[in-house]
């Protein structure tokens, strides 16, 4: 073995700690970057020679930089950020909607019906009283005004939870694209140090997709991701679909493009988009639910107004209105009452004496009676409805908190097995500088034998 | 075994978990303590729901029976009174009656009567008109006109008004003037016809008066009655409403109420621990081994 070969095994030595450093440094400075995974270096003892029936060994092999990364538990973490984000969503999305049920409330439909009924019950120490009567009145347009403004309230929300959705795929379809394009680099890359800050661009944009459309992915040998989302790929190798959206009868409706045209995919999407979809559909139950109120309530009340007589022996007219399809938003009082409260028809006789309030009290009575579709008494729908919403918002809130918890956990547990702890890299600096410095030092101490030789000769 | 790392990442991201979630409390805290509310919107006890609406609903419904019951009370107070004074007019009568129906009594004494007869007439005519703030109490439902006119006819009606004072409570606001003054004896007539007996010096007439002029007088002591027994009703209901007001508040206020103390409490001890997460944030950040390199 001669004494330069001691140089290039040396040499070897020399690489490798100063490729070891380049990592280390590579980690040191990207230990806040997000979706950075810790590299390492891989080495391994060159093979040695046999000369003169003695082996000598050849040095050390750089094989590779390697990507510390766990894709089981990074899938596990990828699908509980979409759960968490999706919970999130929907909490934020309907606690906006449940400031229309505070107590404080002006649209506080339970507290406006109370009103309503107490009003009535003011009037029975003088059915003919003015100011009492525009008591009614007034306590009327109220209970109109709670109910069509929670209404409209409602559909406010659900038009920004339709903006929301629409504003947010362009980014979507963007982050599909780029991991296209990311595949196509990585499938160029092989082992170079450039793969695994490739792997983690596609680790962030994953990790996007799944919070904002709860996508998930596999990925191939060359660490190309499929992205699929409730099972359709919208990511293949090069090729990334787009998704589109859409305001269909039922609420916002997103659809992807396919080979046949387009597909819809509102009721599998999961993420913030499936969040908010779930927030909207929850909304339409509510606004449901105050049509039906409006429509039955307004029936009832209309048909026993109707069935007595006003100040002048007239039979009632109409006490509210409502336009069918959209019955809670355009639920309404007549106002003519305001004005003209003698029109009330609180008296259960045409002769419409001064203290007579039959109908008055038969009217109060509607209070408790179930003449709301499923049996339910006006103040019973309206504590329900509001205890419906509160409930949903309370488990919506649980559920991402939940979630939130579990999520942040599978993060620490994977940035402990995979992140950058920067004495563990001091540590390896110190340890890799050494290595360098004993190789350097063979180099120098193989360079003075040399000279020594040169100089015999 | 795989070491545990704790990088600039997890640190960053554990402390500001826990600050906010500090802060998420703190603001939940403050906000019952400016409120003095534990519930301040659905969300927050979601199945006190109809508990909570049934108690605010409650004391509405109490605040409404009070005042409807104190009206009510000024009318029937009013009636019984009214009444009060129809009894001592007739028993007035009933002296100048008995009076006259002795046979020392000229004819001029007798006429002289006989006006003091038609004044009482015209007095219970009055009494039986009684109104409060423009509603006359005797006229049944149509109050708002005399319960008689001038000739003593009757212009109300037989049912009664009436006003909720309770929850399956109602009680009468007005009177049938009818049956009070003109029921099975006619009030105004006996005293008419008393008046033309004096005036016609006609002493079996004035002496067959007395036995009617005492079924009049229990008349009006019956319906004095009646009113009385509403009066009670009256008293009892709004002592009732009062209890009942200040048992629905205290249960609205332990349902939906904060324990001053326990929540200034609560609040200076998070602000504690955010000073004290404030702190170890900052030396968390302190020597690496980077630093003793």
């Amino acid at each position: 073995m001669s004494l330069l070969s001691n140089i290039y095994v040396a040499q070897s030595g020399l690489r490798a700690a100063s490729t070891a450093i380049q990592a280390t440094s590579q980690n040191v400075t990207n230990a806040s970057t997000k979706g950075f995974s810790r590299r390492s270096v891989q080495t391994s003892t060159a093979p040695p020679i046999r000369r003169a029936g003695v082996w000598f060994g050849q040095g050390v092999n750089t094989d590779r930089i390697s990507r510390s990364s766990d894709n089981i538990l990074q899938s596990r973490r990828f699908e509980s950020a979409g759960t968490s984000s999706a919970a999130d969503a929907t909490a934020t999305a309907l606690s906006r909607v449940e400031s229309l049920f505070g107590d404080n409330a002006p649209t506080n439909v339970r507290i406006a019906l109370d009103g309503f009924f107490d009003s009535m019950t003011a009037a029975t120490v003088d059915p003919s009283d003015r100011a009492l009567r525009r008591g009614v009145a007034s306590a009327g347009e109220r209970l109109a005004f709670s109910v069509s403004q929670t209404a409209s309230g409602l559909e406010s929300a659900q038009v920004d939870i339709g903006r929301d959705i629409k504003s947010t795929l362009p980014d979507i379809n963007g982050k599909l694209k780029e991991i296209a394009t990311l595949n196509k680099a990585l499938a160029g890359a092989g082992g170079a140090l450039s793969a695994g800050d490739l792997a983690d661009q596609r680790d962030v944009l994953i990790r996007d997709l799944s919070e904002s459309i709860g996508a998930t992915a596999y990925l191939d040998g060359a660490g190309a991701a499929t992205v699929l989302i409730g099972g359709h790929a919208v990511v293949e190798g090069i090729n990334a679909r787009t998704l589109s959206f859409s305001q269909g009868p039922g609420g916002p409706e997103v659809s992807v493009s396919n080979d046949q045209g387009r597909l819809n995919v509102t009721g599998i999407v999961a993420g913030r988009v499936g969040g908010l979809i779930d927030a909207n559909d929850q909304i339409t139950g509510y606004l449901n639910q105050l049509n039906t109120f409006a429509a039955d309530f307004s029936t009832a009340a209309n048909t026993q107004h109707q069935a007595g007589f006003d100040q002048n022996g007239a039979a009632g007219a109409t006490l509210f209105s409502v336009t069918p399809g959209s019955e809670a938003k355009t639920f309404a009082f007549d106002l003519n009452y305001q004005s003209n409260p003698e029109t009330l028809a609180l008296a259960g006789a045409t002769s419409a004496t001064a203290g007579d309030g039959d109908n008055l009290t038969a009217l109060m009575a509607l209070q408790n009676s179930p003449i709301i579709t499923g049996g339910k008494s006006p103040v019973d729908f309206a504590t329900n409805l509001t205890a419906d919403v509160g409930g949903d918002v309370a488990t919506a809130k649980a559920l991402a908190t939940h979630q939130t918890a579990v999520t942040n956990d599978l993060d620490q547990l994977y940035e402990s097995l995979n992140g950058v702890d920067l004495d563990e890299e001091a540590a390896n600096l110190m340890n890799y500088q050494t290595a360098y410095q004993a190789a350097a030092k063979v180099v120098r101490s193989t360079d003075q034998m040399l000279s020594t030789l040169m100089e015999l000769v | 075994m795989n070491p545990i790392r704790f990088g600039p990442k997890s640190v960053t991201a554990l402390t500001q978990r826990n600050l906010s979630r500090i802060r998420e409390e703190m603001r939940t805290v403050e906000e019952q303590a400016l409120t003095g509310r534990s519930v301040n919107k659905p969300s927050d006890a979601p199945t006190r729901r109809t508990e909570i609406d049934r108690l605010r609903a409650g004391i509405a419904d109490q605040e409404n029976y009070s005042v409807n019951a104190t009206r009510a009370n000024l009318l029937i107070t009013t009636a019984d009174q009214t009444l009060d004074r129809v009894g001592n007019v007739l028993k007035r009568a009933s002296e100048i009656t008995v009076q006259m129906s002795n046979g020392i009594h000229t004819a001029s004494a007798r006429a002289n009567a006989a006006l003091e007869i038609q004044e009482i007439a015209a007095q219970v005519l009055d009494f039986a008109n009684t109104s409060v703030a423009g509603r006359f109490i005797f006229a049944g439902r149509n109050y708002k006109v005399p319960s008689f006119d001038a000739t003593q006819n009757y212009q109300g009606t037989t049912n009664s008004p009436d006003t909720q004072i309770a929850a399956n409570q109602r009680v009468e606001t007005g009177w049938d003037g009818q049956s009070i003054f003109k029921g099975t004896t006619d009030i105004f007539d006996v005293l008419n016809r008393l008046a033309t007996d004096l005036n016609a010096n006609n002493e079996t007439g004035i002496q067959a008066k007395l036995p009617e002029l005492n079924k009049a007088l229990d008349q009006i002591i019956e319906g004095r009655t009646a009113i009385g027994f509403k009066g009670r009703r009256i008293s009892d209901a709004l002592e009732t409403a009062d209890n009942t007001k200040l048992i629905l508040a205290q249960g609205l206020q332990d349902a939906v109420g904060v324990n001053d103390i326990e929540v200034y409490t609560r609040l200076s001890e998070l602000r504690t621990n955010y000073e004290s997460a404030l702190q170890i944030t900052a030396r968390s950040r302190g020597t690496r081994l980077f630093d003793l390199m």
